[in-house]
């Protein structure tokens, strides 16, 4: 039964009848229509809101996983490979190891700045050469 | 944007795990082979070490640097095969750890090559890859080295 309270009856209204009856002085307005629009939007507004929080949560959670995840990848990563043991079981015979490769380094890297030098002495000597 | 700044945080430290932990995995895979010497001092031991007393090398005292470091790894291989499989192995890490070369220098049929990782003032992590046809030498500090400490106990080439 077609009800003039309904959105239905309305909606299946064509333009023209619309339009006729917006001219003609018969039309009725239901009581409180404004205040049940009002409310109407009010719980839509209400609903989008909601639905805005419920994405925003999920992104909130996501991002803790994703966190969660990568810090659990990495203690993985830290605990499947078997820590090395010790060289060394006393201090002093460590150091002594860190001494000698320390040196070790120290001569290579000396070493191959001595090698440089002699290499330019041996280009400028050249170019002397040449000019002469 | 925070987003993107955790993940870029994250995926650093990422890298610096997984580097390191490539790095033991090289370790444990050598350690014990024929033809092969291997040496690690582990954070504990390290730990110990500052209670030492000073060391000088090259003028330099070695205490400041070794108070810095958290782990040493050396592995030698004097076997041809070995050593080749070593530096195989130790590029690919190095190249998977987005490491800096710092230095290389050849010398006949020896190559010497330094990487590091930097951090602002600090080295975390510093490499030296000594390749010969059948030997190779492979050292690795971690920690937080400062960078003028480790110029001046290495030499002037920095």
């Amino acid at each position: 039964m077609k009800n003039k309270e309904n959105i239905e009856y309305w909606e299946g209204l064509k333009t023209e009848e619309l339009l006729s009856m917006a001219k003609s002085s018969k039309v009725e307005v239901p009581d409180l229509l404004s205040e049940r629009l009002d409310t109407l939007f009010m719980d839509l507004e209400e609903q989008e809101k909601s639905k805005a929080r419920k994405n925003n949560k999920i992104g909130i959670y996501a991002s803790i996983g994703l966190v969660a995840a990568s810090l659990a990848a990495v203690l993985i990563l830290h605990t499947s490979v078997a820590q090395p043991k010790d060289t060394f079981t006393s201090p002093q015979e460590a150091y002594a190891m860190l001494e000698l490769t320390f040196s070790h380094i120290a001569s290579k890297t000396g070493a191959a700045t001595q090698s440089l030098s002699n290499e330019i002495q041996r280009a400028e000597d050249t170019i002397i050469d040449i000019y002469r | 944007m925070k987003k993107f700044i955790t993940i870029l945080i994250l995926s650093a430290a990422f890298a610096s795990s997984a580097f390191a932990q490539s790095a033991k995995e090289i370790y444990n895979s050598f350690s014990g082979k024929e033809g092969v010497s291997t040496v690690y001092i582990s954070p504990m031991m390290f730990r110990m070490l500052g209670s030492l007393p000073d060391f000088n090398v090259n003028n330099n005292n070695i205490k400041l640097i070794v108070e810095t470091l958290n782990e040493f790894y050396l592995i030698n291989c004097e076997e041809p095969q070995m050593a080749a499989k070593l530096a195989r192995e130790a590029q690919a890490i190095l190249n998977r750890g987005k490491l800096e070369l710092l230095m290389e220098a050849a010398e006949g049929s020896e190559r010497v090559r330094i990487y590091v990782r930097e951090e602002g003032d600090f080295y975390t992590d510093f490499v030296m890859i000594e390749t010969e046809p059948s030997e190779t030498s492979l050292i690795l500090f971690t920690g937080k080295m400062k960078k003028e400490s480790l110029a001046a106990l290495i030499g002037e080439s920095f």
